[in-house]
């Protein structure tokens, strides 16, 4: 139940677009079959003041290439999300889930949400894979169980999931920083190899800072993960479902189906 | 040539003497100004305005220019060509209608629901058909010569306008390509302005990964093939499919609706002739204008057009390709007629000549049919995307294209004279079969492993993955057969399938779709004919072994030869198309679409030109009807039996095991398609039911690299007995059934439990089981003479096979 | 009224952060013939021309330009460049061909409330330290970084 004492059994979601985002609708597809009602609105809509965040009970920014991933990814977004959604700390502080995937990770953190810092001001920042380009693959992620997230009940330590993005590697300003993270559990989910260890590239896809691919607020209801969650929401999503070698259940509709779940109490 | 003339050839009045000019002078201002009239023709534009007793205006000749240009008529394969092959020679009057229309009219299929007359072939797709899916495949091959990135941006932007602009525009939600380059790590001489092929073929698979992975379409379903003859001149294909609602297939025009343009805006980036001081290549490469792409114009458009459709707010609309304004107009205006007042449209340029804004090929805009009283909502719904569009005039019922600037006319043309008017030459064909040299097989000289190894490692066997990964072909959570497959995504899938529940909206309806393509120019250098066949076998291979409903299948064409004024090329492009049209009537399967790209010849380093190999590309779409009973190449566990669909046969004429040792010429396979055409239907039924565990075709390397693919991504082994294969006729060399390269030939990995039903449901067709799968990553091939000729792990030949095109 | 003037700020990845880009851009280079490349570093220079006061165009680097964590920015004007030598090489598109990151940083300004600008271009700056002389960093550049048809460039050397 959120913190605010709204329990609802459809919950509305707010799937953001912008030019550029792609992934509004196979996200919004997850949601309906959830049970919940997604709606994609555009950023415009903030802009001319024709909606209210606060009337929603989830809040999406889905993976794309916002403004065309010009001058850096979700840069713009970023920008015109600092701008023109005010309410976006007080939907957090109200413990409200937010999800930013992928291109809406890299909003989330060059607009200062995550990772969280009082000053709400952007203290990390995803850059160039170490690869050099972008790449899409399948990869194995380990859930923090020590994470207070919302996001992650009754999912196993180990998943898999989906990324596809060319600035995907998490830096952050100070080792202190890192250490911090660790200290308020803030590090949702890391990219390991297939028997769960810590191990470089291909396994790390980006060369990400400790291996984060996932970073929560300390509260656990704002989420920012470069894996895509709505590309696994049925197993013949998953690349080895001919092979029936895979966990058999479709992690990604798991993790929103959480989001779901919580606004239902 | 005057300076008058110049100067009103820069501006937009009437060329004063034009219709005083000699042919010479003519042909001179045709060339100057890239019209590429032939002198008939210009002279044919002449006698018009002759008998209309008045000079015509730059933008007229700009306007006939395009609507007559082969871009757009396709002059080669409708005009007549007196074919001589051997000591026969027939005259064929329409080589289009005569092949490739023919053979899809008479194989009468009610699915098909637009065939070459929109942007893009469509085809009946859903559950109760309530959704059709449009597909189209294009090239590019002459802007990714020079800007080999941006030309495969604005290649891709322009074959995605064509799919949105099919019907009354399709979500899309496939983006494919096929690049022909040289080996990247070759050295060849080249002409110091061309580029080297390492240069072309990172900025080709650069554009297709910035422009597709930003527009948030998957890019899969690909290829690479790599032969010298591409140095100079890369062939570059690039496909979309969409999905639309089957009541939106149907377009059309009304006098009296407006004529309005949307997307980027026009300006000097697109004018044929913006590169003109900068091209010092050779030839005629500053004919075409190098732009790159703006993919965030694009995809606003596009989310704007399908929410205007579904709005139903507009009755037509075209993509602004070649010819921009010109031939998009025209090309609307049909017979109808049209009015365009251009100081309406808005410019990025402020030094622009009307006729450069009629004529411009700025990218990302398309043109839409707007009845009057659904204008406010249209524009609102574009404004939401960021869109700005533009009123630039209306269709009328005048039968003319009428365009003014401020007032000032520009064009006056009758539609008749431009749809009618385009004289036709008659065109010499010759074709002279290459002498069979007859089947040879080399005498052995390396041992079995290293013979597969090379194969594996070979430019056009080895794994792709460098590229497929940095394309996005996941987004939209449709991708349910992935173009890398097996135990670790690693392995070659023949197809992938796409299940578009991002367009349909739709999570219970599990139809999807399965895109494959053939291409063998080797073969083509021996019979174009043959090569023909050999591509429509091979695309419907790919597409089967992932489970396609074959039945249901549909081809697309697309020719890449050299100057078509060569009767020697444009024999061996008659001959291909008279394949097509006998392989499509054998197999039952129509074209919906098709394109070509002539004149593909430049000049070496030494000054002789050089053209490309005639290239064919077929590409296939089929359905599949329930997504869960798709299937993968990769092996799915030990104990299981091996089958092969279709006999060998000593088919190493072009094969790659020849290649390797040197040895040149050969029969090439021919296709028996009754065979062919019974087991695919088969191992199509076979799969649907759910009894194939694994299936992949053998192409490239023949049966031993198709059986250690299927191996190395599965991570078991295989164990095969060379008796067991089924043969045309005796063969007594092991070399031959395991490298030999017949087409129509599959092979399928069965679990014990469904063997039998299995065997029933494949009854009456070639099948065979020749082993099975085997627990130990290990091949183990038993000879001829019953003893194990070859037993080696697989390990090493996944290695070969990683080897990368590029890093 | 501020008068209307271009202004030229640069961005750069702080040292401390490897930068993928540069690395493989060193690597095309020296394979293209100038294989005594050590370093590259890459940056991003746009050109903006319109009626901006300092503080717009701080701000406009601040928030919209420049990656604060990763990135420093500099306002051409205000400084001078040094810490050679090396090889500096200013790619840019031509004038005639439609360059999408000015395009779409022009209307993200309007979008965030600057003064409209009349004109954005976007260069990359590559910094290349190399013991080859000037023919051969161009001639590799042209190989690989650039292509004349649509770019236009310049190679000099700072010290």
């Amino acid at each position: 139940m959120a913190e605010d004492g709204l329990v609802v059994k459809a919950p509305k979601v707010l799937i953001l677009s912008a030019p550029g985002t792609n992934c509004a609708v196979e996200t919004s597809n997850a949601f309906s079959d959830l049970g919940a009602r997604p709606e994609i609105v555009g950023l415009h809509l903030f802009k001319e003041k024709r909606v209210r965040l606060l009337d929603y009970d989830i809040f999406v920014i889905p993976g794309g290439f916002s403004y065309g991933d010009e001058i850096s990814a979700g840069k713009i977004l970023a920008a015109q999300v600092k701008l023109h959604i005010g309410d976006l700390k007080n939907f957090i502080r109200m413990g409200r889930p937010v999800i930013g995937i992928c291109n809406g990770f890299q909003v989330l953190v060059k607009a200062g949400v995550l990772p969280f810092s009082p000053s709400c001001e952007q203290s990390a920042s995803l850059i160039t894979n170490d690869s050099g380009r972008f790449e899409n693959r399948w990869v194995h992620l380990r859930i923090n169980t020590q994470n207070p997230s919302l996001f992650f009940r009754g999912l196993p330590e180990m998943i898999e999931l989906p990324v596809a993005h060319g600035e995907g590697k998490l830096v952050l300003r100070s080792p202190k920083q890192l250490e911090d993270l660790k200290r308020n559990r803030s590090i949702a989910m890391q990219y390991v190899s297939d028997d769960g260890k810590i191990a470089p590239y291909p396994a790390n896809p980006n060369g990400s800072v400790f291996n984060i691919a996932a970073l929560t607020n300390p509260e656990g209801n704002c989420l920012g993960m470069m894996p895509h969650p709505e590309r696994y929401t049925k197993n013949y999503q998953h690349p080895n479902w001919t092979r029936q070698t895979f966990q058999k259940q479709a992690f990604g509709l798991a993790i929103l189906k959480n989001a779901v779940d919580y606004c239902r109490g | 040539m005057t300076e008058k003339i110049e100067s009103e050839i820069k501006s937009s009045r009437e060329i004063a003497d034009f219709n005083s000019l000699t042919p010479k002078e003519l042909m001179n201002l045709s060339v100057q100004n890239l019209w590429s009239f032939n002198e008939k023709e210009i002279l044919t534009v002449q006698a018009h305005f002759r008998s209309l007793k008045r000079n015509p205006t730059r933008a007229e000749i700009e306007t006939i220019a395009q609507s007559w240009s082969e871009h757009c008529r396709h002059k080669t394969f409708k005009s007549p060509i007196r074919y001589q092959e051997g000591s026969k020679t027939v005259l064929i009057k329409n080589l289009f209608e005569e092949t490739i229309a023919r053979a899809t009219r008479q194989t009468k299929k009610p699915w098909c629901l637009s065939v070459f007359k929109d942007n893009a072939g469509i085809v009946s797709f859903g559950n109760k058909g309530k959704w059709a899916l449009a597909f189209k495949v294009e090239t590019h091959n002459h802007p990714c010569a020079i800007e080999p990135k941006g030309g495969a941006e604005t290649g891709l932007g322009g074959v995605i306008r064509d799919v949105l602009a099919a019907g009354l525009g399709a979500k899309p939600v496939l983006s494919t390509n096929v690049f022909c380059v040289a080996p990247p790590n070759k050295k060849l001489p080249l002409p110091t302005s061309a580029l080297s092929p390492e240069r072309i073929l990172r900025g080709l698979v650069a554009g297709v990964r910035d422009y597709g992975n930003r527009m948030g379409i998957p890019t899969a379903a690909g290829g690479l093939y790599f032969d010298d003859g591409y140095a100079l001149n890369p062939l570059v294909f690039v496909g979309c499919v969409g999905v639309l609602p089957a009541q939106a297939v149907k377009k059309e025009i009304r006098p009296g609706d407006l004529i309005v343009a949307a997307g980027g805006l026009t300006g000097k980036d697109g004018l044929h002739g913006a590169t003109f001081s900068s091209a010092n290549l050779n030839g005629d490469d500053h004919s075409t204008a190098v732009q790159i792409g703006h993919p965030l114009n694009e995809k606003r458009v596009m989310e704007a057009l399908l929410k205007a459709r579904d709005q139903k707010l507009y009755r037509s609309v075209t993509d602004c390709g070649a010819g921009g304004f010109s031939s998009a107009v025209t090309e609307m205006a049909d017979i109808i007629g049209a009015r365009v007042f251009l100081e309406k449209e808005i410019l990025k340029a402020s030094d622009m000549e009307p006729w450069e804004i009629w004529v411009s090929e700025s990218q990302e805009r398309m043109v839409f049919s707007v009845p009057p009283s659904n204008l406010k909502a249209f524009e609102k719904v574009f404004a939401d995307e960021g869109v700005k569009i533009r009123v630039i005039g209306e269709f009328v019922k005048t039968g003319r294209i009428e365009v003014s600037w401020n007032g000032q006319n520009l064009v006056n043309l009758s539609l008749k004279f431009l749809n009618n008017g385009l004289p036709v030459g008659e065109k010499k064909a010759v074709y002279n079969p290459v002498k069979a040299s007859g089947s040879r097989v080399p005498h052995q000289s390396k041992p079995l492993p290293e013979q597969l190894k090379e194969i594996l490692s070979h430019l056009n066997v080895c794994s792709r993955e460098w590229v497929i990964r940095q394309y996005d072909h996941e987004v939209q959570g449709g991708t349910v057969i992935k173009p890398l497959q097996g135990a670790r995504h690693d392995g070659p899938g023949d197809a992938c399938v796409i299940w578009p529940q991002a367009a349909t909206g739709d999570t219970s309806d599990l139809s999807g779709f399965t895109v494959g393509h053939g291409l063998n120019p080797a073969s083509g250098k021996l019979d174009p004919y043959l090569m023909a066949w050999l591509c429509a076998d091979e695309a419907l291979r790919n597409i089967l072994c992932v489970g396609a409903d074959i039945s249901r299948a549909a081809f697309l064409d697309n020719f890449c030869w050299g100057n078509p004024e060569n009767p020697q090329v444009l024999g061996s492009l008659v001959r291909a198309a008279l394949g097509c049209r006998d392989a499509s009537l054998g197999f039952q399967v129509p074209f919906i679409s098709g394109k070509d790209s002539l004149y593909n010849e430049s000049k070496d380093a030494f000054g002789k030109t050089i053209s490309v190999p005639g290239t064919l590309l077929i590409s296939s779409i089929a359905p599949i009807p329930n997504i869960e009973k798709a299937t993968t190449m990769d092996m799915k566990g030990p104990g299981n039996s091996l089958y092969i669909v279709g006999q060998t046969g000593e088919d190493m004429g072009g094969s790659l095991y020849n290649e390797l040792n040197g040895v040149a010429g050969g029969n090439v396979p021919r296709v028996d398609v009754r065979c062919a055409k019974r087991n695919f239907a088969a191992v199509s039924k076979a799969i649907s039911k759910g009894l194939v565990a694994s299936a992949h075709d053998l192409s490239e390397g023949g049966l031993l690299a198709a059986l250690t693919e299927m191996a190395f991504s599965g991570e078991f082994g295989a164990m095969i007995d060379l008796d067991a294969i089924p043969k045309q006729k005796p063969i007594y060399s092991a070399d031959v059934l395991l490298f030999s390269e017949t087409p129509s030939r599959i092979l399928l990995e069965v679990k014990p439990e469904n063997e039998a039903a299995f065997i029933k449901c494949v009854k009456g067709s070639c099948v065979k089981k020749i082993g099975a799968s085997i627990a130990n990553p290990i091949i183990k091939i038993i000879g001829l003479d019953g003893l194990v000729l070859f037993e080696e792990p697989v390990a090493p030949f996944k290695a070969a096979w990683q080897r990368t095109v590029l890093s | 009224m501020i008068a209307a003037a271009t202004h030229k700020i640069e961005v750069s990845l702080k040292s401390e952060y490897g930068d993928a880009e540069s690395l493989s851009t060193a690597s095309l280079l020296k394979s293209s013939g100038a294989p005594s490349v050590v370093r590259v570093r890459r940056s991003r220079l746009y050109e903006i021309r319109g009626n901006f006061t300092v503080t717009h165009i701080n701000r406009l680097s601040r928030d919209l330009l420049c990656d604060q964590i990763i990135e420093d920015f500099r306002v051409l004007s205000q400084m001078p460049s040094s810490q050679g030598p090396f090889w500096k090489i200013e790619v840019k598109l031509k004038p005639t061909v439609l360059d999408p990151e000015a395009d779409t940083i022009k209307s993200a300004m309007i979008e965030m409330g600057f003064p409209a600008p009349d004109f954005v271009r976007v260069s990359s700056v590559y910094k290349i330290e190399s013991k080859c002389g000037k023919p051969q960093i161009e001639a590799a550049a042209a190989k690989c970084l650039l292509n004349p048809i649509i770019h236009l460039y310049s190679v000099t050397a700072c010290s």
